[in-house]
């Protein structure tokens, strides 16, 4: 789905004889520089992806852009709203917020991107093979699924962590544990409909065994979507990983987190709310950087523009 | 149909099933003794011993893993969950039938309000594809997924409670209390909603029975309601009946930002009190709820769309 | 039964034994000669020489009672108006006569556990509790020990027994005479632990208790026990009938006693409701119904009573909210007080390095806890030197080794102990990195930003503070058991009901001895403490322990808060000022709506 109007690309008829099948899933593989070509029209990705690479920055090397330590509690500031020299003012016990705010990106940027591989990793394995295989091995690894899926997420989470105990390895973990289960359906899903594809079809006519037919058919046309996924994926993790440590069951103090600066905030909603604004706008912008380029991926990569 | 519906049910049956075992698990893998985990502090220095016993007897524990889990799975079919340690001797089914009101009234508030301007303005927006319209609800939807909830709910609060003072900050006890709460939780279920409403009714004008419909002269207000609505509800309410379980998980947030005595709130104080038989029931009483959600949109679909109602 | 943090002792062992006043700041004062006035007024008909108690050897203020040497000195150590005076000695400040009518509405931070006298430990619960029962006597909100369900009171000089004579004609909530038999039903139940009995120590040494007469109470002891008065004969009253009938686990959610209130309706984590007893002994209330809701966080507390949904929150809001609400003095009525409770952090002192004493010395020296007053709790609390408050001046002793902030003179100790700092920063010993982990409560509003300040300063000098958010009942129940390396709460060691004694807290075997502190003096010493029936010659004993805690740091102990209570403005019948706000709402039979 775009996000400003754009014409799709027409599709042109291709005649379906043996030749044409092959040449399709090569002119398929060779797609990406061509996708990447797409890509870059589609401005608002590319407003996400610099944005991102802002925030990889900052998680790397945050000692260089940060004003002040963000540890470094001066409690006779504490609350005190902004000023020239603190922009983002001081939070409830009188450690910077604006430096807080960039030492933040480390543990967004962390937990999104080893949580999320987790999660896609087993996801994908899962699916893929409960898609490919059927049978009865689909139908256990779908109840599997299913029974993770029923479990209301946050619920999950806040279950595992009070029982492991809060910390930034538990959190990761957790997380990525109990989300992989949508990506099993998805990828399930779309090795399915991969498996009745001609070529497919023909490649098991000819005798190649399952894992020729994984290797060098399957995981390089699922790919694409994998990595869309993956990119919308992220964004529901960092906001879940805020959410954990809203509740106090995420990262612990004196650790900078989006999320642990909301929970403060919410304590001092009255006296001080000006800590409130700063760490829910740089959840939203981190979010809303993936998801845009995940639409500008999926645009890219699959031109047929499944929705 | 009919095989449809029994293989359907199966289904069902075997993940409840799962759910129950995953439950049930849960006591064993806490680290500790299960009967003094389950009697809570309050227990541990007011039971006697035999009173003690009698609980281990009670919930079976006293016997074998497998048979342990019959006993337990026989007392939570009937409704028994147990008794909260924090709310002495009340028991949790009581408490949660009574948190259950207030949980029900917000997400159905919520799920209502959503689908109420969601399906509307998906449809709009598919049908005036590229109109400036369609661009509006497109950013409005993108952002209604990526900003978090209890973001949106803290602004709230300190825009409309605090700093106007035209809502109460905290709790339901007036009806201007639901405000905030189902806004907030409508806002992602409308956002996503959105979109898949517009990607649906774009799929359906693409379809060949609308060309052939127009070209027959049909009055294109006509082609729309006959034709393009319909069939691009139908995908759309099988979400709706998938994203019950997100819904559920909106609530829990929302309702501790917002002190809603509901299931949500229950829940996280139990967790914070390690009040173990209400949360054990509240996870088995939602993961329940879910999936007979999903049953019945998997039913009702299945019921609507023809290619499966003839087999 | 849980003691949940942030206690209730505090809220209600948080009574001073003394007729000193100590005044904090903006506190509403108590004339020290209007006390005395009160307790000569009261004292005077009794044959027995008054509340000679406390501070007399320092040439204490109000025992302006004689005391007749001819008859037997009283035992207790707190001021006891031991008779005669039925009335309750607060003055009514309220302008007009009493309406009859209004609910009013407190808030509350935890859930209700239970509703028997077995649950006063903590203070919300306390709260309503006493609007359901009575006790023989009860500590009014001067810690002035006032005859309740005893019209008269006397305890032999040696301390060996009490009589209490029962006032006539009282009714339980069924309708039921209350009798002495009450009185002995209840206090055998609870002097014995292996009922679940939390309050056992209350009545520790006690013998016998002889109910023959049933307006009379003659209660026994096998070797005295100083605490009794203050503990032992304010322990509330059970319809003992019903209460065997039904079993302890039944009464605490359906208690039966004398009280103002009966009880209406009990959800523990919603609210909890009482209402009027018309034939309450001393009167009916004003009110009619009393609601306890349950509002967890404090800054939600202080919308509540600034909306006006609460008439008064039964805890304690953020200190800059409750100094907020203390000018606001025309929407509310403010009662400031101070705590007995010690705000402190628990060490586990079998870790190697909470184990030497320089390193808990060290520790005291590298916090500026003047600062962590003035910034986190915005000046509302008062460094604590030892484990009794500064307020509790009969037995407080200031001669105490102090640790002032010196940055310096704590890296040194560290040193000079073995601890040197690592290549990481932080000091380690034989391979042991001098690091631990502080569990503070989850959702604390008010004390994580101390825990994280406290942090910082630890980090200053090469130790390694952690902190992790846990449950409450998770804390209090792994802290005596040796499974947690510290934590941070606010808790009285010694000072409940102003009875100086600490057994349940540094006795090496007590329930709640959270820093595993063993010291064989300490045990002797409390022991000792608790069997001397004398004041005098108790005193030194206190001074002696506190002179111990002091230096041998069992615990890091932090400060004393000021205890808020706020009213909204149409509660009427409010005394003019209080030195123990948190025992304001047993008078709530006397309160009522302008």
């Amino acid at each position: 789905m775009n996000l400003i109007g754009r014409k799709k690309p027409k599709e042109t008829a291709v005649a379906m004889t043996p030749s044409t099948l092959l040449a399709g899933e090569r002119a398929h593989r060779s797609g990406w520089s061509r996708g990447w070509t797409r890509f870059k029209r589609y401005k608002p990705a590319i407003a996400g992806l610099v944005f991102l690479c802002i925030l990889a920055v900052l998680a790397i090397i945050p000692g260089v852009f940060a004003p002040y330590d963000p540890t470094l509690a001066n409690p006779d500031l504490l609350g005190s709203p902004p000023s020239w020299s603190h922009p983002l003012g001081f939070d409830e016990i009188g450690r910077d917020e604006l430096s807080r705010i960039i030492y933040g990106t480390r543990v967004a940027l962390i937990v999104a991107l080893l949580a999320t591989a987790m999660a896609v990793t087993i996801g994908v394995l899962v699916g893929a093979a409960a898609g490919y295989f059927g049978g009865w091995v689909d139908s256990v690894l779908s109840r599997l699924v299913d029974t993770i899926m029923a479990f209301p997420t946050i619920a999950l989470l806040i279950a595992l962590v009070a029982v492991v105990g809060p910390s930034l390895k538990t959190t990761i973990i957790v997380i990525g544990a109990t989300v992989w289960a949508a990506y099993a359906r998805v990828a399930r899903g779309d090795v399915l409909s991969l498996r009745e594809r001609d070529f497919i079809v023909a490649a098991r006519a000819v005798g190649a065994n399952h894992t020729r037919i994984i290797v060098r058919h399957i995981v390089p046309n699922i790919a694409g979507p994998i990595i869309v996924l993956s990119t919308l994926a992220v964004g529901g993790i960092i906001i879940l990983e805020a959410a954990l440590s809203f509740l106090g069951l995420g990262v612990q103090p004196p650790t900078a987190d989006w999320g642990s600066m909301l929970a403060s905030a919410r304590a001092y909603i009255q006296t001080y709310p000006h800590i409130a604004i700063a760490p829910g706008v740089m959840i939203s912008l981190t979010v809303l950087a993936f998801n845009l380029i995940g639409d500008g991926l999926r645009d890219a990569l699959d031109p047929r523009g499944r929705d | 149909m009919l095989r449809y519906v029994i293989r359907r049910l199966l289904q069902g049956f075997i993940v409840v099933f799962l759910i129950s075992i995953a439950t049930f698990g849960i006591l064993h893998l806490t680290p500790g003794d299960p009967v003094l985990i389950l009697i809570g502090e309050t227990g541990r220095t007011q039971l006697t011993p035999q009173q003690i016993q009698q609980v281990r007897h009670y919930w079976g524990l006293d016997r074998p893993l497998y048979q342990q889990y019959f006993t337990w799975l026989g007392h939570m079919a009937k409704g028994d969950f147990g008794e909260s340690v924090i709310q002495v001797g009340t028991p949790v089914r009581t408490i949660i039938w009574r948190a259950a009101p207030v949980t029900l009234k917000l997400n159905a508030m919520a799920l209502i309000l959503a689908i109420a301007i969601a399906i509307p303005a998906g449809i709009l927006a598919g049908i005036k594809q590229y109109s400036f319209f369609d661009y509006f609800s497109n950013v409005g939807a993108t952002f209604g997924v990526s900003v978090p909830s209890f973001w949106i709910a803290l602004m709230a609060i300190i825009i409309f409670a605090l700093k106007l003072g035209w809502l109460p900050p905290y709790g339901v006890d007036s009806w201007k209390g639901y405000i905030a709460p189902v806004l907030v939780l409508s806002l992602e279920q409308m956002a996503i909603i959105t979109r898949l409403m517009r990607s649906t009714t774009i799929e359906t004008l693409g379809q060949d029975y609308v060309r052939t419909a127009r070209a027959k002269g049909v009055a294109e207000s006509n082609v729309l309601s006959r034709h393009v609505v319909r069939n691009s509800l139908l995908p759309v309410i099988t979400v709706i009946g998938y994203r019950i379980a997100f819904l559920l998980s909106g609530t829990i947030i929302i309702e501790t930002v917002f002190a809603v005595p509901g299931i949500g709130q229950l829940f996280v104080n139990s967790v914070y009190h390690l009040d173990y038989q209400v949360v054990q029931a509240v996870v088995f009483v939602l993961s329940v709820l879910v999936v007979l959600a999903n049953l019945a949109t998997d039913l009702v679909y299945a019921y609507i769309d023809p290619r499966i109602r003839l087999t | 039964m849980d003691r949940f943090l942030n206690r209730a002792s505090e809220a209600m062992h948080d009574q001073v034994s003394t007729r000193r006043q100590f005044v904090k700041r903006s506190a509403i004062f108590l004339s020290i000669p209007v006390v005395g006035a009160l307790l000569t007024a009261c004292g005077g008909s009794s044959n027995k020489s008054t509340s000679a108690s406390t501070g007399s050897s320092s040439g204490g203020t109000g025992s302006t009672a004689a005391s007749s040497p001819a008859t037997p000195e009283v035992i207790p150590t707190v001021a006891v108006n031991t008779g005669g005076n039925g009335t309750p000695t607060t003055s009514s400040g309220g302008a007009g006569t009493p309406k009859q009518g209004g609910d009013m509405v407190v808030v509350g931070h935890q859930e209700l556990a239970g509703l028997s006298p077995n649950d006063v430990g903590p203070g919300d619960q306390w709260v309503m509790i006493t609007q359901i029962h009575n006790g023989l006597l009860e500590q009014d909100e001067n810690f002035v020990l006032q005859p309740t369900l005893a019209k008269t009171f006397e305890a032999a000089a040696d301390g060996l027994s009490y009589t209490f004579k029962l006032v006539d004609g009282v009714k339980f909530h069924d309708g039921t005479a209350f009798t002495a038999d009450d009185v002995k039903y209840t206090y055998t139940f609870y002097s014995d632990a292996s009922n679940g009995s939390l309050i056992a120590s209350y009545f520790a040494n006690m013998d016998t208790v002889d109910a023959s007469d049933p307006t009379t109470v003659v209660v026994k002891m096998k070797a005295p026990n100083a605490a009794f008065a203050a503990l032992g004969s304010t322990t509330f009253i059970v319809q003992s009938k019903y209460h065997q009938q039904v079993g302890e686990k039944t009464y605490r959610t359906k208690p039966i006693g004398t009280g103002p209130f009966k009880l209406k309706e009990f959800i523990s984590a919603d609210h909890t409701t009482v209402e009027r007893f018309d034939d309450h002994f001393r009167g009916a209330p004003h009110l009619n119904t009393f609601t306890q809701k349950l509002v967890a966080e404090p800054s939600v507390r202080k919308i509540a009573l600034e909306t006006g949904q609460a008439d008064s929150s039964v805890w304690t809001l953020l200190a800059q909210d409750d100094l907020e609400l203390t000018k606001d003095t025309a929407k509310f009525t403010s009662f400031v007080s101070v705590s007995t409770a010690v705000n402190h952090f628990p060490i586990n002192n079998t870790l190697p390095f909470f184990a030497q004493k320089e390193c808990r010395q060290a520790m005291m020296h590298a916090i500026d806890r003047q600062k962590v007053i003035d910034t986190v709790f915005h000046g509302a609390a008062v460094v604590a030197t030892s484990n009794l408050a500064p307020n509790l001046a009969a037995w407080y002793n200031k001669d105490v080794t102090l640790y002032d902030y010196d940055v310096d003179k704590a890296k040194t100790m560290l040193d000079s102990a073995g601890w040197t700092v690592g290549s990481d920063g932080i000091r380690a010993k034989g391979g042991q990195r001098f690091s631990f982990t502080c569990a503070v409560l989850s959702g604390d509003q008010a004390r994580k930003p101390e825990a994280e300040l406290v942090q910082q300063y630890m980090k200053a000098v090469g130790i390694e503070m952690k902190i992790q958010e846990q449950p409450a009942t998770q804390i209090l129940q792994n802290l005596p058991l040796g499974k947690l390396d510290a934590s941070l709460f606010n808790w009285t060691y010694g000072g409940a009901n102003g009875e100086p004694d600490a057994s349940d807290t540094l006795k090496s075997d007590a329930g709640s001895n959270f820093s595993s502190y063993k010291n064989p003096q300490m045990d002797q010493l409390l022991a000792q403490g608790l069997a001397e029936p004398n004041v005098d010659k108790r005193k030194p004993i206190y001074d002696q322990i506190q002179k111990i805690v002091a230096d041998d740091v069992p615990f890091i102990y932090m400060m004393y808060w000021n205890w808020f209570n706020h009213f909204s403005k149409r509660v009427q019948g409010l005394p003019k000022s209080a030195l123990n706000g948190s025992q304001l709402y047993n008078k709530a039979y006397l309160w009522w709506f302008a």
